[in-house]
């Protein structure tokens, strides 16, 4: 097996790890059911920032697959 | 008549003539093929793909199941979706479509099951996997006709009721459906989805304005109902549970996973799996919000009526000519999924089933006609389905999706894991399902969900039973396997050279 295929092939273990490490940190136990603030524009709270920045994360993961872990 | 379902009706019935007239124009480009007729002869580009697989994976769940349960659990229910569904599922599109794309190339494959089933050259795997697979799709049916049934109903006051709205737009998707097949269908999606990309866009931003204002609008929520915004209605482990089920099932849909395969190219397929996260994040975000606006603004909903609540907001705060515009979007979405789900289970079922039968050796234009009288009764089926059973579209989903995410870990062992067995790949979905249905009706207690929803328990238990039965069979030693992983092995030095 060549150099490239393996360093392709652990970037694969990296990607699919950090998408695990996502799916368990997206659940924010400490601010459920919480009373939270409304922080920006008077209509989004930090809980919902955070859930945004598990999809900013996601999607980052996304493109980096595509770009540069599948070879056509 | 009020002039209220005058508009709307007119408005509607344009936007079906257009969608008739696009199905109708696809089949002057029909090749009579089956191959043609189920894969659109694998020539789609990237915004075709793009529409007919993001159109096959939004349905009534987006635009009725979504803001109706958002009505009761509040804005959770946008990160219920797509802080997991919309970026796991694109990044399934490599795990699992990349392999399965450069198979439905070499074998001209076009099913799940012919996928799996044909690595260990195994028919009761195939056949097995096919009414797993067909058993869930037609409730999931079922949903579009409900959600697409109730929007209409709730936009013409009940001038239309919901079962002559049902057969409707039923008649409307065999209609272009029958006519242009998957190039038809995937045409119309491309339609389809930009209108309701842009229309859910125009609905939020038009409902918003109504309520005076996103800050406004949800100040009253925190007011009067703050459990929607602390998200005291929904467990974590639900939340958690969901979010595996909705990432893992949409890639064995049959209607996507099909889809998927009709790309021209994998840099086509690449180009979908970037763009994918953008409109799932934005439908969601905009459809839970206006749910979760809609309990203040129309109070006293219970149980599935909430389901009714953006055509209720439409009729309550638009003017009366954009109701019938923003409809059009609600059934653009609805339809969509509906045609690729019609069509996906009378492939499974023509070349699953009657393609092992006496009529393997049917001409192309015979299979081509009877998949056409296949999408008929199915439809059929599904209208009768939804007017004896009217469930809430949330409940149904969440069970089909859980169903089929049990799916995932034997397809996935299909295309990578040399070692596993036919046999592994069999039980874990008898077991699974065993499983995922004995939690869902009680015959299994309750306990064994550990608060989760079934679908997760089911999951683990696929993975379980086929890693375990994997090593208690001798490994396989057939032609498929080999064949398989030669064709990866290939196609990864192929790639690495370039």
């Amino acid at each position: 097996m060549s150099a490239d295929i393996q360093s392709r092939r652990k970037k694969e273990l990296v990607a699919y790890v950090l998408a695990a490490i996502l799916m368990i940190v997206r659940v924010d136990f400490w601010w459920w059911e919480a009373e939270m603030p409304m922080i920006l524009f008077g209509w989004i709270n930090a809980p919902m920032l955070y859930q945004f920045g598990i999809w900013t994360a996601g999607f980052i993961l996304v493109v980096y697959v595509a770009n540069y872990i599948w070879t056509d | 008549m009020t002039d209220q379902v005058i508009v709307v009706l007119s408005v509607l019935a344009a936007y079906m003539a257009v969608i008739v007239f696009i199905g109708f124009y696809s089949s002057r480009f029909s090749k009579g093929t089956m191959e043609d007729y189920h894969m659109g002869s694998r020539s789609f580009k990237s915004y075709v793909l793009f529409s007919a697989v993001f159109g096959a994976n939004i349905s009534a769940v987006t635009l009725t199941g979504v803001p109706g349960a958002a009505y009761h659990l509040g804005w959770v229910m946008w990160p219920y979706f797509a802080t997991s569904w919309a970026w796991c599922t694109p990044l399934l599109f490599y795990t699992v479509g990349s392999r399965s794309w450069l198979l439905g190339q070499k074998y001209g494959y076009m099913t799940v099951s012919e996928v799996v089933g044909n690595r260990w050259k195994s028919q009761p795997l195939a056949i097995i996997l096919s009414l797993v697979l067909i058993i869930y799709t037609v409730p999931y049916l079922m949903t579009g006709l409900l959600g697409a049934g109730r929007t209409l109903e709730a936009l013409t006051d009940g001038y239309i009721t919901l079962n002559w709205s049902m057969v409707l737009v039923a008649t409307a998707v065999l209609t272009y459906l029958l006519l242009g097949g998957m190039r038809g269908a995937a045409w119309v999606n491309t339609f389809q989805t930009t209108i309701f990309m842009v229309g859910s866009i125009a609905i939020f931003a038009v409902i918003a304005n109504a309520l005076g204002g996103p800050s406004e609008a949800t100040t009253r929520v925190m007011d009067q109902s703050p459990e929607l915004i602390t998200r005291s209605k929904m467990t974590m482990r639900q939340f958690f549970s969901y979010g595996i089920i909705v990432a893992f099932s949409p890639i064995v849909f049959p209607q996507l996973f099909m889809r998927l395969l009709t790309g021209r190219d994998p840099k086509t397929l690449k180009r979908i799996m970037c763009f994918y996260p953008i409109p799932a994040l934005v439908m969601m975000f905009l459809m839970a919000t206006l749910g979760m606006w809609g309990r203040t603004a129309i109070p006293g909903l219970e149980g599935a009526q909430s389901d009714a609540i953006l055509p209720m907001l439409l009729t309550g705060y638009t003017p009366i000519w954009m109701m019938g515009i923003l409809g059009a979007a609600a059934f653009a979405a609805m339809m969509s999924t509906m045609d690729s789900q019609l069509l996906s289970v009378t492939t499974m079922i023509t070349r699953d089933f009657f393609s092992r039968s006496r009529l393997a050796g049917a001409s192309e234009t015979t299979m081509v006609r009877i998949s056409r009288i296949l999408v008929f009764v199915l439809a059929i089926l599904a209208l009768i389905l939804a007017v004896f059973s009217p469930a809430k579209i949330i409940t149904i989903i969440e069970f089909a999706l859980g169903g089929f995410a049990c799916l995932l870990a034997p397809v996935v062992a299909a295309l990578y894991w040399k070692r596993c067995t036919h046999q592994a790949a069999i039980w874990s979905v008898i077991t699974s399902q065993i499983c995922i249905i004995g939690l869902e009706t009680g015959l299994l207690p309750e306990s064994l969900k550990f608060g989760f929803l079934s679908g997760l328990p089911a999951i683990v238990m696929s993975i379980v039973v086929l890693v375990a039965v994997t090593y208690l069979t001798p490994p396989p030693q057939d032609e498929g396997t080999r064949d398989y992983f030669e064709l990866f092995s290939r196609a990864k030095e192929k790639g690495h050279q370039q």
